[in-house]
């Protein structure tokens, strides 16, 4: 992306979760499962605090109730500062998409997926 | 200030790896022919009381060893089952072993199983100890183990509750049989012989 000294930046993470399964929600609304969630390292640029899209409540053979998950292909918005003290030229800030998925019959161990923005502050 | 769009594409490929196991027929009790089960691994691992389970102490029971993990939705279905299993067959020779995958270890694990009421022994699985069982890719994951530790019956992903008992009672009653056929056949001892010879 290509952004001035000073500048508020959103950019869209679009996640598409493997058919057939399922991630949980930043607010899963239960103590033992792992929310999504979007961490960065520190940069050049600040992020904000990321919006996560709105989840799905869904009930699945194995949940007593309706579990908040998030499904197919979804997007993450996330802000930057741009601090009017950044100096100019390229740069990156990297960070990682926490996840937990699970199908109807079966959960994979939590993981994250590394995610990369590369930066021209003008 | 200004606010600009800018688009990033990250796709999570997640899960593609485990579609096959998740394939596999596990709606139906299937124990493997006895000839035919290998060894389970063994393993030795601190429970939740702090106290040593090793694996082949079990040996002479048939066991239900669970993999599971507290953020794992279907295993939460089966650990009520397990509770009510380990109550009903206990007495006829049949232990539960959970093996916790939570990377976040007891501290994750022991409110859970207060939580529910867990009557069963717990141990926390490790890297090395998964891998002697395959890895343990997905939760929940459950072998069903023979009187002689073998391995009669593996299940990925949530079974029924009819399955693991169809299983649990069919190895029960094996060993059953088989004791019974040992006191028919088996010599008696002197001293009844001496006593029945007067």
């Amino acid at each position: 992306m290509a952004a001035r000294r000073g500048d508020s930046v959103t950019v869209p993470v679009t996640v598409t979760v493997a058919n057939g399964y399922h991630v949980t929600s930043a607010t899963p609304g239960d103590r033992y499962l792992k929310p999504l969630r979007l961490s960065w390292e520190k940069g050049s640029i600040s992020p904000e605090a990321p919006r996560y899209p709105k989840a799905v409540l869904r009930s699945y053979p194995f949940s007593e109730g309706k579990l908040s998950v998030l499904e197919g292909t979804f997007v993450i918005e996330q802000d930057f500062r741009i601090p009017t003290t950044a100096g100019q030229g390229f740069g990156a800030i990297t960070g990682k998409l926490h996840y937990q998925a699970c199908t109807e019959k079966e959960c994979l161990p939590p993981a994250s997926l590394p995610v990369r923005l590369s930066y021209d502050i003008r | 200030m200004r606010k600009l769009k800018i688009l990033m594409a990250t796709v999570l490929a997640i899960g593609l790896f485990s579609c096959t196991k998740t394939d596999e027929p596990t709606g139906a009790a299937k124990l493997k022919a006895e000839h035919t089960r290998n060894e389970a691994a063994d393993f030795a691992l601190e429970d939740a009381n702090g106290q040593t389970l090793k694996l082949s102490d079990l040996r002479g029971k048939v066991v239900l060893l669970n993999f599971w993990a507290t953020w794992c939705g279907p295993c939460k279905v089966e650990i009520p089952w397990f509770i009510e299993m380990e109550r009903e067959f206990k007495d006829q020779g049949f232990a539960v072993v959970g093996v916790s995958m939570d990377e976040d270890g007891w501290k994750a694990v022991k409110p859970f199983m207060q939580d529910m009421k867990v009557n069963y022994r717990m141990v926390l699985g490790t890297e090395e100890m998964a891998q002697l069982y395959g890895g343990v890719e997905a939760l929940p994951t459950s072998y069903v183990l023979d009187r002689n530790g073998k391995v009669a019956s593996v299940h990925m992903g949530i079974v029924s509750r009819k399955v693991f008992e169809e299983e649990i009672r069919a190895l029960l009653e094996a060993k059953a049989t088989a004791a019974a056929a040992d006191v028919d056949s088996a010599p008696l001892p002197v001293g009844m012989v001496a006593a029945g010879a007067n």
